[in-house]
């Protein structure tokens, strides 16, 4: 039995656990670092504790901490939320040893497919099929050997890599060296291990994946897939399900395909299976071992509570549903509002949230720990919120996540808003035609900062009108009406 | 009352009042008549600037009355237009490449290095044509907020 949570995590995502924890009558422990003592999320658990100074190496990845934390508010189970510690393998194993359970997999299962090289082998080894690629660490000339007798362009990927870091596309042989050479520190700095593998370069894919969920017991079902091929160096701008790129049939083979992958490594509780799509044929990536930051679209269109299922299944009992429960309604879409600025090659905006008017009405989800006097600031990822919207169909969710959309107010930061009312509106993208350089290679953003100027300029000086007529010294000769008057008297 | 609006380099000259009716909010999110139409917008002040939000855009407009409008072009008048210009980390960061060497010629908005913030690289311009004259950082320094990196002359 769990009965009280820890939430390892910070703004939405903390938020979005504790919520399904206090419906479930959990107790919940809430971390915070000295940037987010203010923050909502921090207010809505029933403790909450301090872990250290805002950057993230002294305070949210800080294992010993968070496990004192536990030990101290008896918390008997900690979700990670994603991001910071969700994938840590050694994070897993700290808190199974301090007998807390973690709301996530085995240790072993993020070990086992946390390596890209180790996951396609396993792949391979089951018949689920892979970008043709060469499943081993490669030096310059295995790389340019490969290319050779595949032909160019290649793909050198990092086997310890995630976010495109360590990526380098490959265009002839000539270019090998150099993007080696790079692709090597950056995947060393970024995640100390510079190994790096190699497959063909698959031009303009879909990146579609599928929602795992696995009990203890040995029962793994799939809740269909996500479509997230819209997206900006590798970081996801828009989510939505079903896919416009994916029918029934290959939808049961993917689903298929992930719950054999999550079998084989004996996966426990949520996950994701990344795969690219292209013209009705599918290959796997990789597993994302956390619950992932677009998991609310699938939450839509099936009615599940993503978070409950994984308590569930991490207290022990057993999923509470088979494949054929597996029911899915309509299509639900998500725009992911960050604070950054689409006019300047999506710069990061930072600042103070001087305030905000969230979006609502009909089949409109908004996760969020937006508040005014917040503080943006570079130690934590630019997400400000996620928009989600459910409809009869694509256009009808298209359309509702536009309007709600236009009702969302966040001022202090330029968000990216704007961006997302362009692509909503933009026919390529309605018709449902769209692959992973969609925004890169070729999405029209309209500056459409020239158009509205005047009118902010004339609001501005009206404020400040109204502002130096209230302060002037005829405002404070104004006569006082009589209630006024009779209220001076009565303070005499 | 006539007012001065700055907004993205360009000077709006404006009549306050003129065709805006504002409600009596005093929220950041507000609404008011422009030129007939009921339009819902953002706003906050710091240090006498504005934003203006309107439709997911953010405006920054700078209001100055007659005076400090004279005052302003006064003080930019005496400031030589060919001075040293540096560019500044304009977030915390790492710097990750260092696109230009010291002597170098470099034209206005030329990105000169990139830097790692928030899970992303973002390249920083230069602010004028001009030849570098400094780097002051390098591949891999930690950088604050306002820092010189590159200084251009």
């Amino acid at each position: 039995m769990i009965r009280t949570v820890l939430v390892a995590n910070r703004g939405e995502i903390a938020l979005r656990v504790l919520r399904s924890c206090r419906e479930l009558g959990l107790r919940t422990v809430a971390v915070y670092s000295e940037a987010d003592r203010w923050a909502n999320y921090v207010a809505q658990a029933d403790e909450s504790h301090l872990l250290g100074p805002a950057a993230p190496a002294e305070s949210y990845l800080r294992i010993d901490r968070i496990l004192e934390i536990a030990k101290k508010s008896k918390a008997d189970a900690i979700h990670p939320g994603y991001g910071f510690l969700a994938e840590n393998a050694d994070f897993a194993e700290a808190c199974a040893k301090a007998r807390v359970r973690f709301i996530g997999p085995r240790a072993e299962s993020i070990r086992a497919v946390g390596n890209k090289i180790e996951a396609r082998r396993l792949a391979e080894k089951n018949g689920i099929p892979v970008i043709p690629g060469v499943s081993r660490a490669v030096d310059a000339r295995e790389a340019a050997e490969f290319g050779r007798s595949q032909g160019f362009p290649i793909l050198l990927k990092a086997a310890a890599g995630g976010g495109g870091r360590g990526q380098r596309v490959v265009r002839s042989e000539g270019e090998i060296g150099r993007a080696m050479r790079e692709a090597e520190a950056e995947a060393a700095a970024a995640f100390g291990d510079g190994t790096l593998f190699v497959e063909k370069y698959v031009a303009k894919p879909r990146h579609v994946e599928i929602q795992i969920l696995a009990d203890a017991r040995g029962n793994t079902v799939h809740l269909g897939e996500r479509e997230c091929s819209i997206q900006r160096r590798h970081q996801k701008l828009v989510e939505e399900s079903p896919s416009p790129g994916v029918d029934d049939a290959l939808r049961a083979r993917m689903g298929e395909a992930a719950v054999r992958i999550a079998r084989l490594v004996g996966y426990e509780n949520a996950g994701t299976c990344e795969f690219l799509v292209r013209d009705g044929e599918f290959w796997f990536l990789e597993v994302n071992t956390r619950l992932q930051v677009e998991h609310p679209v699938t939450e839509m269109v099936t009615g599940l509570d993503l978070v409950k299922l994984q308590i569930a299944v991490a207290s022990g009992g057993k999923l509470p549903l088979a494949q054929e429960d597996v029911r899915r309604r309509g299509h639900a879409i998500e725009a992911r509002v960050c604070a950054e600025d689409p006019f300047s090659n999506f710069a990061p905006s930072m600042g103070e949230i001087a305030g905000v008017r969230l979006p609502g009405g009909p089949f409109v989800r908004v996760d969020t720990d937006l508040a005014p006097r917040t503080h943006v600031t570079a130690h934590y990822d630019s997400l400000l919120a996620k928009v989600i919207a459910w409809g009869a169909d694509r256009a009808d969710a298209i359309d509702r996540l536009a309007r709600a959309l236009r009702e969302f107010k966040i001022v202090g930061v330029q968000t990216t808003i704007p961006f997302h009312l362009q692509l909503l509106a933009d026919a390529r993208f309605r018709s449902g035609d769209v692959h992973t350089k969609f925004v890169e290679d070729g999405f029209p953003l309209r500056n459409g900062r020239a158009e509205r100027e005047r009118e902010a300029a004339a609001l501005a000086a009206a404020i400040e009108a109204q502002r130096r007529r209230s302060a002037s010294p005829a405002a404070a000769a104004t006569p006082l009406t009589p209630w006024q008057t009779s209220l001076r008297e009565e303070l005499k | 009352m006539r007012l001065f609006a700055h907004v993205n380099g360009r000077r709006h000259e404006i009549e306050a009042g003129d065709g805006v009716e504002l409600d009596q909010q005093t929220s950041s999110v507000r609404t008011a008549f422009v030129d007939g139409r009921r339009i819902e917008f953002g706003w906050a002040v710091r240090d006498g600037v504005y934003t203006i939000l309107i439709d997911g855009i953010e405006y920054v407009v700078e209001v100055r009355d007659a005076l400090a409008e004279k005052a302003a072009e006064f003080a930019q008048a005496t400031q030589r237009a060919d001075g040293e210009m540096s560019v500044r980390a304009p977030i915390p960061g790492l710097v990750r490449k260092v696109l230009v060497a010291e002597g170098q010629a470099v034209a206005k908005d030329q990105p000169v290095l990139t830097l790692d913030a928030m899970k992303l690289e973002n390249e920083l311009p230069s602010p004028r044509d001009g030849v570098v004259r400094a780097v002051r950082v390098q591949a891999g320094t930690a950088v604050e907020k306002g820092q010189v990196l590159v200084v251009i002359g």
